[in-house]
């Protein structure tokens, strides 16, 4: 675990590199618990995505910020707030590369650039929604 | 097609029962194991064992907003966009056998073009009291703001200049 290191304005942090496919996806569901077929079923997809096709959790491609994020922090236990605005919604598919630099130099809130999807979240059961 | 209205202002501050969440080693190497994790502590069998900061979205993020989206008073309707997310930790990480008593708040409402914004807090506490993990929820209701006002950003209405 680091113990000090000083964080330069413009700093980047070491880039992660993960998959974003039908088979991630649907781990993801089951391990969050969220099971909106908007995630990993084609047809519902279809009818109600953005982008007319399934589409990746948020929560996923924040976990894998927060991964590139808690691995520069020194581990989980120096990560007290973890906070992510909207980004694009996006397809699934092929790898994504996720880098980040901080221009706040303030360490405690580092500015990303994600380069992964945020999707619609339908968060009551029942009908399609528009 | 239904008609949609606008969120209810005055439940801002309202409390939703409380539920429990046990963390448990197997959740957490299932969850860890989702993103792809390489922290040899999410997958630990000893005392070093802890949670990865965004671990908190299994027990927050759906079923922290399934008692308001049920609340009829709320007025909350299912075309949502998951806005924004913050996990606020207290002292340490998640580790396996935190019990937690989770507490869903509305913690505000407002309107920005013809959106509303409603933030959901979930406040959650071991047996004792004690703070563990805070989440707040941003959700982005599509289409339902009224028509003619819009907030700043200090949440106060304003009305929109045509």
């Amino acid at each position: 675990v680091n113990t000090a290191r000083s964080i330069s304005v413009g700093d980047e942090l070491t880039p992660v590199t993960a998959e974003s496919n039908l088979t991630t996806s649907v781990m993801y569901a089951g391990a969050s618990g969220d099971m909106n077929p908007l995630h990993y079923d084609p047809s519902f997809a279809a009818q109600v995505s953005p982008t007319g096709g399934i589409i990746a959790h948020g929560m996923y491609s924040m976990g894998l910020t927060s991964r590139m994020l808690t691995a520069f922090a020194g581990g989980a236990e120096r990560v007290v707030d973890r906070h992510r605005r909207r980004g694009r919604q996006g397809r699934l598919g092929g790898r994504q590369r996720l880098r980040g630099a901080d221009p706040q130099g303030d360490g405690a809130h580092p500015g990303l650039r994600p380069l992964a999807p945020w999707p619609a979240h339908r968060l009551s059961s029942g009908s399609a929604a528009g | 097609l239904e008609t949609v209205v606008a969120l209810n202002r005055d439940k801002v501050g309202s409390t939703y029962p409380s539920y429990t969440y046990e963390v448990s080693r197997e959740k957490i190497r299932e969850y860890a194991t989702a993103l792809g994790e390489t922290d040899p502590r999410y997958f630990s069998g000893g005392d070093d064992c802890v949670a990865p900061p965004t671990f908190a979205a299994c027990f927050t993020v759906t079923r922290g907003a399934a008692e308001p989206f049920a609340d009829d008073e709320l007025g909350a309707h299912p075309a949502v966009v998951h806005g924004a997310q913050r996990y606020i930790y207290g002292d340490r990480p998640l580790r396996p056998g935190d019990v937690l008593t989770c507490t869903p708040r509305i913690a505000d409402i407002s309107a920005r073009g013809a959106n509303e914004f409603l933030t959901i807090e979930v406040v959650c506490e071991d047996v004792e009291g004690h703070h563990l993990v805070t989440s707040e929820a941003t959700i982005v209701l599509l289409g339902s703001a009224p028509p003619t006002a819009t907030d700043s950003e200090d949440g106060s209405a304003q009305e929109v200049s045509a």
